[in-house]
């Protein structure tokens, strides 16, 4: 049997019964021992009796005697021989009761002796009496039968004193007994009392705080079914054949069915387009053989037959067996970013056909500018003058110049469209690589480069080819007018991120100007000092910034610049 | 423009200058003797498979962005068919866009060219394609 009630409840029980127990037993002895006590009261009375009737014979006998000696009545004989056998009986009861009485059983030989004295006498006395009254007479008046007469009421005087000294002495004990007894009896029930008082006050008190516990609990889980029911996600249950056992209101107003035509009738099966279907079935076996699913987005057909995306995520409940009891599933709506990425999508191949016809469209009549002016150039050579050349050639530089600046934009919109295929990038391999290409490119320049030991990244390699290819000729670039350039890549280790930097001795620029150092376009220096369309930097910024990471610079004019950038292991929610 | 001398290059263009400036340079190394400038795709389409006509040329130079019918429609029918496939096309455009390059290679392109805005690369690019397909590469025959 397994016990609820609080211990300290149990032991006051135990404590309770324990009492009652003992006063159970203590009453018991105790009446027995009353018993025994009453049985020697009366066997004293009984005692008394006895000695009371030796004595009452005596004094018969004495007093018949008497009359017998002045009538001469010879009735007396028949009564003196009853008295006598009277007489022989409360001795022998007397003699059992007091046996164990030395003093009482010294008085009864006594009573023994001067009774046969007295028999003597008396038997003397019938026999003078029938050849002489007189004779007989002085027998019994004689000084000698006085003397007997007072002996025996002598002993029988003391005996039924030492009787009665032991009656007083029993009664005294039992007074004292019942006492004891009533005492002892009063405390142990005072007790139990005080015991089931404390024990009630003690159940009351459980019962009131479990009362409290149960009103909390019932509060606590009305607020759990708002919390439930209100939710801004869907939780719904499904048995093991994947019938809708519960859902809550969130759910049920997105697919705009009632609760009584869902719970128990539907399976969420029904709920799915074909193609989700398909899919839910490998799931659902799948969440009960694994435990769990997550992040699983399937299509459902609401009532008025509109389509809803929803994300699941579940766990299985199973019993102690592992036996599929329910699932404990979660939807999010994801059904408006949905439709948003849907316009993405479409934006973004919008933005591919303006890309695609602004590569053609555009380059093409710069190309013919640049074409048609170096053929005047070359077919009308005698004939222009040297401003005219010179005209015709700013016009092609300006030509080039536009056909770099679209080249450019293109790169930056592709970097922008295109998707993140991250990978493990050995950046060692890969600067090495890009370094030597572009140092390749740079003839009668003194270039001290140095790259220290860098960690790897996790990022797309094209793109990360795309920032050192950038960064790397900025700074040659930028350091081209020094006598000897120098430049040195390395990383550090900064907040639990792998910052790398690229320093070089150049130009440098004003740091009041580094906000415009990653726009679109933006340059700090003039065409003429420096080349550059103002898309590098901005793509390297595009790159960075997809990567979840950070770019940012330090410089002085005329001091060179660093450049330090730093790519996350995943890119933050 | 049909006549009984074979044709050797056949350029298919839409923009006038782009050709213009293309046929300068072919002509400038003598690549341009029997050259067909066709205007846009179905023109082309008309000068390869119209009944009667026999046109294999040495050597097809093929703008993609064109009315009417693109370049990657043409080249498909080029490449579908059994004697015309043997013909070398070279895609000659502005477009540097990726899905075009791969598209066109899984077409059976011979080259893809992107033709470059300076003049003086263009030049280069145009002479340097003509020399090699017209003079360096073995056709088949």
């Amino acid at each position: 049997m397994k016990v609820y009630i609080d211990k300290k409840v149990l032991v006051g029980f135990l404590l309770a019964l324990s009492i009652l127990v003992s006063l159970g037993i203590y009453s018991y002895r105790n009446s027995q021992d009353s018993v025994i006590t009453s049985s020697m009261v009366s066997r004293t009375n009984e005692v008394l009796y006895h000695i009371e009737k030796l004595h009452s014979s005596h004094l018969e006998i004495e007093a018949e005697m008497t009359r017998f000696v002045l009538t001469g009545d010879t009735s007396f004989a028949g009564f003196y021989r009853d008295e006598i056998n009277a007489a022989r009986e409360h001795y022998m009861v007397l003699y059992e009761l007091i046996k164990d009485n030395a003093t009482l059983s010294k008085g009864l030989d006594s009573i023994r002796l001067l009774g046969r004295e007295k028999v003597e006498l008396i038997s003397r006395v019938i026999m003078t009496r029938k050849n002489s009254e007189d004779s007989a007479r002085m027998i019994v008046f004689s000084p000698s039968n006085r003397k007997l007469v007072s002996r025996i009421n002598d002993v029988v005087e003391s005996m039924l004193a030492e009787e009665k000294k032991i009656l007083d002495h029993r009664m005294m004990e039992n007074q004292q007994d019942v006492t004891r007894f009533y005492t002892t009896f009063l405390t142990l029930l005072i007790l139990t009392v005080l015991t089931i008082v404390i024990l009630f006050l003690l159940i009351n008190k459980t019962l009131r705080a479990r009362l409290q516990a149960e009103r909390a609990l019932s509060r606590a889980s009305e607020e759990i079914k708002g919390l439930y029911n209100e939710a801004p996600c869907g939780y719904h249950s499904l048995n093991g054949d994947g019938t809708i056992i519960e859902m809550n209101k969130t759910w049920l107003e997105w697919i705009g069915y009632k609760r009584e035509e869902v719970i128990n009738k539907m399976a969420f099966l029904d709920l799915f387009t074909p193609a989700s279907r398909e899919r839910y079935n490998d799931t659902f076996s799948k969440l009960k053989s694994q435990g769990f699913i997550s992040n699983v987005e399937v299509e459902i057909v609401c009532k008025d037959h509109s389509a809803l995306f929803v994300i699941v995520n579940a766990t299985a409940i199973k019993d102690k067996h592992g036996n599929f009891i329910k699932s404990s599933s979660t939807a999010f709506n994801i059904t408006d970013r949905r439709l948003a990425e849907e316009k993405v999508i479409a934006a973004n191949k919008e933005l591919e056909a303006f890309t695609y016809s602004v590569s053609h469209d555009l380059r093409a009549p710069l190309r013919s500018i640049d074409g048609y002016s170096k053929i005047l150039q070359e077919d009308y050579a005698s004939t222009l003058d040297r401003e005219a050349n010179r005209l015709l050639q700013i016009i092609r530089n300006n030509a080039h110049r536009m056909g770099h600046l679209i080249d450019d934009l293109l790169d930056f919109s592709r970097m922008g469209r295109k998707e993140l295929d991250r990978t493990k990038v050995d950046m060692n391999a890969l600067v090495g690589h890009v370094r030597q290409e572009l140092i390749a490119q740079e003839v009668n320049r003194k270039i001290e480069f140095t790259v220290k030991p860098l960690k790897e990244v996790h990022g797309d390699l094209s793109m990360m080819r795309q920032v050192w290819i950038n960064l790397i000729s900025n700074a040659l670039k930028y350091s081209r007018k020094q006598e000897v350039s120098r430049i040195e890549i390395g990383c550090k280790t900064e907040d639990n991120h792998t910052v790398y930097y690229i320093q070089d001795n150049g130009v440098g620029f004003d740091m009041k100007y580094s906000d415009k150092l990653f726009g679109v376009f933006q340059r700090l220096h003039k065409v003429e000092e420096f080349d550059g369309t103002g898309v590098g930097l901005a793509l390297v910024h595009r790159i960075i910034s997809r990567h979840g990471g950070k770019i940012w610079a330090e410089a002085q004019i005329n001091e060179g610049a660093t450049f330090f950038f730093f790519i996350p292991l995943q890119i933050p929610h | 423009m049909v006549n009984n001398i074979p044709v050797e290059v056949l350029l298919i263009e839409d923009n006038p200058e782009d050709a213009e400036l293309t046929i300068r340079v072919l002509k400038k190394h003598n690549l341009a003797n029997n050259l067909v400038h066709l205007r846009d795709g179905e023109a082309a389409l008309n000068f390869l498979f119209d009944k009667g006509s026999n046109n294999i040329p040495r050597l097809i130079l093929l703008d993609l962005k064109m009315p009417k019918v693109d370049g990657i429609e043409v080249l498909g029918k080029i490449k579908k068919d059994e004697q015309k496939k043997l013909i070398p096309v070279v895609v000659l455009t502005s477009s540097k866009e990726e899905h075009d390059v791969i598209e066109s290679y899984k077409l059976g392109v011979n080259a893809y060219v992107v033709k470059p805005v300076e003049f003086e690369k263009f030049v280069e690019a145009v002479a340097k394609l003509g020399l090699f397909w017209l003079l360096l590469n073995q056709p088949p025959r």
